[in-house]
């Protein structure tokens, strides 16, 4: 059902959708008989779909960890904007490192090194997640990656407990995630692809199987990653999603490795809706996720969130926007690609997502976009808030905004 | 940086041998050679590509990805021939990609360029010719790739879907659609292919108006589809009103048109007559329902302002 703020319409000059229904009568009959008599235009099945049963509950049962999202800062977010950061082409790394420090002390109203105690603890092993998709414009900036990097070194944490991760390995090479240009550190993706049968084992299982955890995993009953649509045939889906079951087993670096974690998502939209902090993490820690786009879309951000694997781990979002794409993302199409020289900070994923999203919406209109504004595109993140993952709701959330 | 990405792109997905594909020889354009990474994607393989972004190909009509690396010294071009089912498809896609609806002298085809890509259409073919370096200096290159492409292929026929607008759109806002997943740029009328476009394989015209309102300009949205008979454009117009969004409200309605209201108190109107759905949306007020459409069940509640015509 349509949320509160969404259905504040004056009735007086409207029909009751079941009066609308009542009087259309004879009308709605008939059309039904035709949608199952009539010409084949007419055939194509219309029923909505109830949503899966998936294991939110599940989820939502543990108690919460003390570093759970929302964190420290639930509704608030830093946008840092300085447009030295970008000469031509060229990011400048002094420029990043200078707005990171601005973004982290404003989140938190600390030092970087109380900054840093307040985030992590001595023994944490801290997985860095990047986006790379879309180089060489619209991934997560290298040089961003260096600044936190910096910081968390500078703060005594030793390089090889740092991880930066992806999902796909030929992503983060390809986006330029090398151990050669990051040395000490490690990169590590969950999972790789291989042709004609290569990515089987002697076992019969996918060669990255045992990089994800089976205990730990998102059910969604009914939906199995077999003959899902779009796909070649099952063998194809399997090379690309590991599994194929009801099951999405969340990455072993997750689950069992890092014990916290840095997202660092990119400023770009999906369709009509925006493919930012949440996004990120609720499609790039788990295997198995080509069945979910249909029936559950971008709800997925929300109910991966809730896993306590990163519920309770995820301390720090940091949104790219050095450069943004308005349109046609999350791949990269140059011409809506655009110089934004902002980054976005927060401990709350969902207040940051609900602020971008409104202002890349107001970026699409102003270029002219046809921006369809439907709900559908935003509900997840209302969901977030009525899980307790973060504040979705733009009177709740304070924007810090800096400009040098 | 450029090694890694065509060496990813080897291993993106399975190899197959010989091309369909306008793709330029080695030296035709002086300097330039293929290199090792080619490949052939079909159908559905698509999502091994582009993921999501495949959907609106598959929903247009789609029938194979050639891509094909280029290397000269240390620049190079990796190029992206989608074939489409049909040369409306491949514009269709071209402009949803927010290609300009230009053709110039540069390159006798409907195309937009930049440091990163050109992008194309030209009979079935919607073509992208990505430069991994983006250095200003291979722009002449990338067009002459275009040319080299495009004069392989033949100029299609007008299809005339523009001729069922009326005249004075917004630049840069004709699009093709043919599914729900085109149509969500405009309006989503509720789940699935309510219109039947993919099953009929109903292409629409669609374009932004500037309209006047109470409060000064607005852009409205048109939506025109031919239907195979009248009966066939009532049956759809009866699916939409069974199956209404939840977001949508129904302001009045006939056996040939339905008034509705958004969740943003905006209004849109469709209606039928003889094989022709029209939907026009983002009204700010009720649109006038045209006396033709509203018959005698015709339930109208709301007064009808007269200053929402259509400049």
């Amino acid at each position: 059902m349509p949320h509160t703020p969404y259905s504040a319409m004056d009735r007086s000059f409207t029909l009751d959708r079941r009066e609308f229904v009542r009087a259309l009568g004879t009308g709605a009959a008939v059309a039904g008989g035709v949608v199952l008599g009539g010409p084949a235009f007419a055939q194509e099945p219309v029923a909505t779909p109830a949503l899966p049963a998936t294991n939110i509950q599940d989820f939502v049962a543990v108690p919460r960890g003390p570093h759970a999202i929302p964190g420290p800062f639930p509704g608030r977010v830093i946008r840092v904007t300085d447009s030295r950061v970008l000469k031509g082409d060229q990011v400048r790394p002094r420029v990043v490192r200078h707005m990171f420090s601005d973004g982290i002390t404003q989140l938190t109203g600390k030092s970087m090194k109380d900054s840093y105690r307040l985030f992590f603890e001595p023994g944490d092993v801290v997985g860095i997640k990047v986006n790379p998709v879309g180089p060489p414009l619209i991934n997560t900036r290298l040089e961003l990656v260096d600044a936190v990097i910096e910081w968390l070194t500078g703060c005594g944490l030793p390089a090889d407990r740092i991880v930066v991760w992806d999902r796909f390995d030929s992503m983060l090479q390809s986006a330029g995630y090398t151990k050669e240009r990051f040395p000490g550190v490690r990169i590590a993706a969950l999972q790789t692809m291989a042709e004609g049968g290569a990515f089987l084992g002697p076992d019969g299982r996918h060669i990255s199987a045992d990089n994800f955890d089976s205990e730990v995993f998102y059910f969604v009953k009914g939906v199995e990653g077999k003959g899902v649509r779009g796909y070649k045939d099952d063998e194809y889906y399997l090379n690309q999603h590991v599994f194929n079951g009801e099951y999405s087993y969340f990455g072993t670096l997750v689950t069992r490795e890092v014990t916290k974690i840095i997202n660092l998502a990119v400023y770009k939209n999906t369709g009509h809706g925006i493919s930012m902090a949440t996004k990120n993490l609720g499609y790039g820690a788990l295997a198995n996720t080509g069945r979910l786009h249909v029936p559950l879309g971008l709800r997925v951000n929300t109910e991966v969130l809730a896993a306590p694997c990163l519920r309770d781990r995820l301390v720090l979002n940091v949104i790219d926007g050095i450069r943004g794409q308005y349109e046609d993302g999350p791949m990269l199409n140059e011409q809506y690609v655009y110089p934004y020289h902002t980054l976005y900070f927060g401990t709350d994923p969902f207040a940051m997502d609900t602020v971008c999203h409104h202002e890349l919406v107001a970026k699409r209109k102003a270029m002219g976009i046809a921006v369809n504004e439907h709900p559908r595109f935003t509900e997840y993140l209302r969901y977030g808030e009525e899980l307790g993952l973060g504040i979705a709701d733009l009177e709740r959330i304070t924007v810090r905004r800096i400009t040098a | 940086m450029t090694r890694a990405i065509l060496a990813t792109l080897a291993l993106a997905a399975a190899v197959h041998a010989g091309t369909a594909a306008p793709l330029p020889t080695d030296d035709e354009i002086p300097g330039w050679r293929r290199g090792s990474v080619s490949r052939i994607y079909s159908g559905a393989e698509l999502f091994g590509y582009i993921n999501g972004g495949s959907e609106i190909f598959l929903e247009l009509g789609f029938e194979e990805l050639s891509v094909q690396e280029y290397r000269k010294g240390d620049a190079g071009f990796v190029v992206e021939a989608y074939e489409m089912t049909d040369a409306i498809a491949a514009e269709a896609i071209y402009l949803f990609k927010g290609g300009e609806d230009r053709i110039t002298s540069v390159l006798p085809a409907r195309h937009s360029v930049g440091r990163f890509q050109l992008q194309f259409q030209r009979d079935r073919f919607y073509v992208m010719v990505n430069s991994v370096s983006g250095d200003e200096g291979v722009v002449p290159d990338l067009l002459a790739f275009g040319r080299a492409m495009v004069s392989r292929l033949p100029e299609a026929p007008d299809h005339g879907l523009r001729s069922l607008l009326p005249p004075g759109w917004l630049p840069g806002s004709f699009r093709l659609l043919r599914g729900p997943l085109g149509l969500q740029g405009q309006v989503i009328l509720g789940e699935g292919d309510l219109l039947g476009w993919t099953a009929a394989g109903i292409t629409a015209a669609a374009a932004d108006y500037s309209a006047s309102g109470a409060d000064g300009a607005v852009r409205i949205c048109r939506v025109v589809a031919r239907y195979p008979t009248p009966d066939d454009a009532a049956v759809a117009l009866e699916r939409v009103q069974a199956h209404l969004d939840e977001y949508l409200t129904p302001v009045s309605h006939s056996t040939r048109h339905l008034l509705f209201q958004d969740w943003q108190q905006r209004y849109g109107l469709i209606t039928v007559e003889e094989g022709i759905l029209e939907l026009t949306v983002h009204w700010p007020s009720p649109p006038p329902v045209p006396d033709t459409v509203a018959d005698g069940r015709d339930e109208t509640y709301l007064p009808v302002p007269d200053d929402a015509a259509i400049n």
